[in-house]
């Protein structure tokens, strides 16, 4: 390519060809100013809004923290167990947290508390199921407490409140 | 009417405020950039009743959107940057339909300098070089048209189109070399 040819464009002159006519412009200019008056300032709804944003992340984060630890907290559920007194037909599971109480230990137990309710309906124990290590289940909701009492005692029962509960 | 329009900083903090006052700066956005804009818009969409659908859609998403303006960059680019997209989300949806409609006469046309040594008309160079813009890839022609006619700075161009200075040169003299060759092409022909 000769060097004349190289910078055609260059030696061209640039002419803008004319725009529409002015009239146009101010046309263009009135209905725009009509149209933005038809729409109001823009509201930010509130969920757009960043501190809403996080107080109700933070809070569905703290309610689903505390339904994870309640239903995963021992003594609540056995507190629970305690103060229902349900006839649940199915069997009702209890986990049990501490294990370390020899199966000798929790039979002395048992049998001086047999002793101490004499004359009573006897806890049928053999329906004690125990399907794992952790988990031991019941045919009720009373059995359950009595046993979970037994087990670990409890704050919330003394002895007539036991007694009721094994006559019954 | 021919009124001052202050400087660009006052037509923010305006277009921030209550709505008269807003509607004030817009008043002057549309006086100061609707020409300049058009011509932008026209060049890409190459014909007069598109361009001035998507003018109108433009000034509205600047009215709609003023607040989030925060003069991060110059006014102009971000205008600029909304009337870019704008016309580029219609070239793309008027391909999707395949619906091309008719391309009015270029927006520029170009004169001869007097010591010219070319057989062909001025009007013929002027059509020969749409047509080579025309056949450009559509970056290397924004760049080019944004380069060459409007004669935007690169980093000005960068803030409209995106991208680095170094590619935004290297696609205009891409552009340039292919708008030379179609040129000198068409002129040993004539």
């Amino acid at each position: 390519m000769k060097s004349a040819e190289k910078n055609i464009v260059n030696q061209l002159i640039k002419k803008q060809t004319p725009l529409p006519n002015d009239d146009y412009f101010t046309d263009l200019s009135e209905r725009l100013l009509t149209e933005i008056k038809q729409h109001k300032a823009p509201i930010v709804p509130i969920y757009k809004k960043l501190f809403f944003v996080v107080a109700s992340s933070a809070a569905v984060l703290l309610i689903a923290i505390s339904i994870f630890w309640k239903s995963n907290t021992n003594v609540l559920a056995r507190k629970q167990l305690v103060s229902q007194k349900t006839t649940a037909k199915t069997p009702v599971k209890v986990t049990v947290k501490t294990l370390k109480t020899s199966v000798e230990n929790n039979e002395a137990i048992i049998e001086n508390n047999k002793e101490k309710t004499e004359g009573q309906t006897p806890i049928p124990i053999e329906t004690i199921d125990h399907n794992s290590d952790d988990v031991v289940t019941f045919e009720s909701l009373e059995k359950a407490a009595i046993y979970s009492y037994l087990l670990n005692g409890s704050d919330e029962l003394d002895e007539e409140q036991l007694s009721n509960l094994l006559s019954n | 009417m021919q009124h001052k329009i202050p400087d660009e900083a006052t037509i923010i903090s305006y277009l921030h405020r209550e709505d008269a006052q807003a509607q004030l700066a817009f008043s002057w956005l549309v006086e100061l950039y609707s020409k300049k804009l058009y011509l932008s818009i026209r060049r890409i969409v190459r014909n007069h009743e598109n361009t001035n659908d998507i003018l109108q859609e433009v000034y509205l998403k600047i009215w709609k959107n003023r607040l989030q303006f925060k003069g991060e960059s110059a006014l102009f680019s971000w205008i600029y940057r909304i009337a870019f997209n704008e016309a580029l989300q219609f070239l793309r949806k008027e391909k999707k339909h395949l619906a091309i409609k008719s391309i009015d006469d270029p927006i520029v046309s170009i004169q001869l300098t007097a010591n010219h040594t070319y057989s062909a008309s001025p009007e013929e160079i002027s059509a020969w070089l749409m047509q080579a813009i025309e056949q450009l890839p559509i970056k290397q022609r924004l760049v080019f048209e944004y380069r060459y006619f409007d004669e935007l700075k690169y980093e000005e161009i960068a803030t409209i189109t995106g991208g680095s200075v170094g590619g935004l040169k290297a696609n205009y003299f891409h552009a340039l070399d292919k708008v030379e060759k179609y040129l000198v092409r068409q002129l040993n022909l004539s």
